[in-house]
């Protein structure tokens, strides 16, 4: 499986803020990579370098093996762009802009323009301006999934809207993620993990993490152990790396472990802890991870998950 | 061209109201022209507003349509080739702008009888000069989104316009056509790189130094273009021959009616008289610029330049000499120095030599009747006596025009000769109307025909001369001197 896009030492720098500072990223051909991370953490820089609409101050990114800053109407024929923010021609109507932006697109399929547009119940003869939130970013995803592109790039599609066109919108995109690979950003953890295939955490302008979804999701726990007491177990004693926000209480430990593994934790902690009365490891929601990794960030323990 | 064909047609639909507002002012301002007395001052003025503005917002909505700047618009993410975006804004310029104004101009001269064969060269050259015009324009409004950039860009196009349209009636003339071109070209070869840069790389920061350089170099050719080198360039394009070999210039003898003058304060006027001798049979000198150094005995020196020297009188004609009295103005502090002194006098004419007159009588009535080199000539029985008008489409024909009734002398129409060799001027109103009777006196005479005669430019010559042991005082202007307005002044 090739990868559509692979982003290398990515640095994009606004005056003296560096809001990217040597990012790199690998999108496989097929998956669903949701792009996650904190609010200024360079995600939608990111996807605007991607797009050849920011020049990158240093480093690479090559989108469908063409390099991002040549990408140009041959290559954006094969790719779907939605963003919460995105400006669009007011003053058409719905089944004006099909209409407007299909001789664009070799590749564009009427029959799937149909499809999306009685699955989104769009009202073809409103005009975009008069549109709800939701409306528009349905408008915006079937006019990007018409021509059934390789890639579809989304910038927090998701952000402020209702649950329900939520759910219909992720509908459209599991309906295409077959034949389109697809790069979302959004701090929406709960959405992504519906759907994604893989996972990336950008903070401070770098990926801490990239990975399959299964991976990440196996590897993450929420270890509890209760311990005998006394002893109590003394919160300065060194912890493995990969450990995560530790807290004790007299006759409890509890820690995020980063590198789950059945047969190898359990020895860890009991190498660590001695005897041990219970050890229960629960699996973590992909919120739950990033808000550890988040703190850990803080803490300068992120590097280690 | 598929797809810039497409998104005209979307522009077209988007832009569908302003657009036939254009039209329709178009349509308004050829309805006026044709319906308003004929004269010098007519009332096209009013829908030839409506029309710029209408032009001016339609710009910058076609512009801002697809918008350069930011990086929000839903566009550049789409597969637009830049070729085609700026082929379909400019067939939009072409069709919504040139057109309408196209229509009501070739409407305007066809009504207007004029010759339409002839008128053609006019009637496209005007329409790439209105294009010449308004691409910079287009291409400074891709430098901002904001509302405010875009009032302020055309309220500079709407004063630029009046300094182009108004700029060709006046002193030195002749070579002004040379510093408007250069100033137009460099304002249409930055427009051309903006439009480039812009559309293709979308470099707006670089492309708002480029227009800021390209603005500069045109406003200072425009603004400060030397004259001696426009009219050096003028001399070199001109068609040369051997008849000023004959012609001798020097300073002329003082005389004593002067110029009516304003105090020029803290400048000192001077009329500098300049004889001119073998002129040769049948032409005429028509004076175009003097330059002036003067140089005292102790090495002091004042440069009089061209700006300096502007307006020129005919003393004498005879047939083959004249004295033509130039109006200069000195700086103060020299002439109170030296005004009582002799001082050496170094000076440069530069003038133009008329001749091969041809001449056409025509009925004179209310109705214009075609003459000589596009001309239309007509009297206006109701608000003058025997004033005669001429009207010229497009440009006013480089020529000197008289207008000769029965057995009165010659009258001179307004001889601002423009020595452009387009075939129009920077205009929306493709009429220019220039009126002889200011010269005329005495009662109107009993006839029914005018007689128009035309000289063409025959050579364009600079004569260098000088004179020594020369007293200022003898030349400055005398408030005991003063006598009435000249009446038979050279324009």
């Amino acid at each position: 499986m090739s990868d559509l896009i692979c982003a290398t030492d990515l640095v994009k720098r606004f005056r003296q803020v560096r809001v990217l500072d040597g990012l790199n990223l690998t999108v496989p051909e097929g998956s669903v990579f949701g792009l996650a991370g904190p609010n200024g953490a360079g995600k939608t820089t990111t996807i605007k370098i991607l797009m050849n609409i920011l020049r990158p101050t240093s480093g690479h990114a090559a989108v469908l093996g063409i390099d991002s800053r040549t990408l140009g109407p041959d290559a954006l024929a094969n790719i779907g762009y939605v963003s919460e923010n995105q400006e669009f021609p007011e003053w058409m109507t719905v089944e004006y802009l099909l209409a407007y932006l299909k001789p664009f697109y070799p590749s564009w399929d009427d029959e799937r323009a149909a499809q999306l547009i009685r699955q989104f119940d769009l009202p073809l003869n409103r005009q975009l301006r008069h549109l709800s939130r939701g409306m528009r970013m349905k408008t915006a995803l079937a006019s990007s999934l018409a021509y059934r592109p390789r890639l579809l790039i989304m910038d927090e599609p998701f952000s402020g809207l209702d649950p329900l066109v939520r759910e219909d919108l992720i509908e459209g995109l599991v309906e295409s993620a077959g034949e389109t690979t697809i790069l979302i950003s959004s701090h929406d953890l709960g959405e992504i993990e519906s759907f994604a295939s893989h996972i990336g955490y950008l903070d401070r302008g770098r990926l801490q993490l990239s990975e399959e979804m299964t991976s990440l999701t196996a590897r993450f726990r929420e270890v509890e152990v209760v311990v005998d007491s006394p002893p109590l177990v003394p919160l300065d004693r060194p912890w493995p790396a990969h450990w995560l926000r530790p807290e004790t209480s007299p006759a409890l430990v509890r820690f995020v472990e980063t590198h789950f593994d059945a047969e190898r934790t359990p020895d860890e902690i009991r190498r660590l802890f001695g005897d041990v009365r219970n050890i229960s490891a629960q699996p973590m929601p992909l919120r739950a991870i990033f808000v550890t990794l988040a703190r850990g960030a803080q803490t300068g323990g992120s590097k280690a998950a | 061209m598929h797809q810039a064909w497409h998104i005209f047609k979307k522009d077209a639909r988007y832009l569908r109201y302003e657009a036939t507002l254009v039209w329709l002012f178009a349509a308004a301002f050829a309805a006026m022209h044709l319906r308003t007395p004929r004269g010098l001052f007519n009332e096209v003025w009013l829908p030839e507003i409506f029309l710029f503005i209408g032009i001016a917002s339609l710009i910058g909505r076609l512009v801002l349509a697809e918008a350069i700047p930011g990086d929000r618009q839903f566009w550049i993410t789409r597969p637009y080739r830049w070729k085609s975006l700026l082929a379909a804004k400019i067939l939009f310029l072409v069709v919504f702008v040139n057109l309408p104004i196209f229509a009501a101009q070739f409407c305007i001269v066809l009504m207007d009888a004029f010759p339409l064969g002839a008128s053609i060269p006019g009637l496209l050259w005007s329409q790439l000069l209105l294009f010449a015009f308004l691409l910079p324009f287009a291409a400074f409004a891709t430098l901002s989104t904001a509302k405010t950039f875009q009032l302020v860009l055309f309220g500079i196009a709407a004063g630029v316009w009046e300094l182009a349209v108004s700029g060709d009636a006046g002193p030195l003339t002749g070579a002004r056509w040379i510093s408007q071109s250069i100033a137009l070209l460099a304002l249409f070869a930055t427009a051309i790189c903006i439009l480039l840069l812009q559309y293709r790389r979308r470099r707006t920061v670089l492309s708002r130094w480029l227009a800021a350089g390209g603005i500069m170099v045109s406003a200072f050719v425009f603004a400060a273009m030397p004259w001696p080198a426009a009219l050096a360039l003028q001399l070199h394009l001109a068609k040369q021959n051997a008849l000023g070999s004959s012609i001798q210039i020097g300073l002329g003898h003082a005389f004593d009616e002067r110029f009516w003058i304003p105090q020029i304060k803290p400048k000192v006027a001077l009329h500098i008289p300049i004889s001119v001798q073998g002129i040769p049979d049948g032409t005429e000198v028509q004076p175009d610029a003097l330059t002036i150094a003067l140089q005292s005995s102790d090495g002091q020196t004042s440069e009089l330049g061209v700006l300096d020297c502007r307006n020129f009188k005919r003393g004498s004609i005879s047939t083959n000499a004249a004295t033509i009295f130039a109006l200069c103005v000195s700086d103060s502090a020299f002439f109170q120095a030296q005004h009582n002194r002799p001082v050496t006098l170094r000076a440069s004419l530069y003038f133009t030599l008329f001749g091969n007159a041809r001449s056409q009588t025509i009925p004179l009535s209310d109705e214009p009747s075609n003459a000589l080199d596009g001309l239309q000539c007509y009297t206006d029985t109701v608000r003058a006596e025997w004033d005669v008008y001429c009207q010229s489409a497009f440009r006013w024909p480089a020529r000197l025009v008289y207008a000769k009734l029965g057995r009165t002398n010659a009258n001179s129409f307004a001889q601002f000769v423009s020595y452009s060799p387009f075939p129009a001027n920077l205009n929306i109103d493709p009429i220019e109307t220039r009126w002889a009777s200011a010269y005329a006196s005495g009662p109107a005479p009993n006839v029914r025909d005018v007689t128009i005669v035309v000289e063409e430019p025959l050579a364009h010559l600079r004569h260098d001369f000088s004179a020594s042991d020369v007293r200022l005082d003898e030349f400055a202007y005398s408030p005991l001197k003063v006598g009435p307005a000249p009446v038979h002044a050279i324009p």
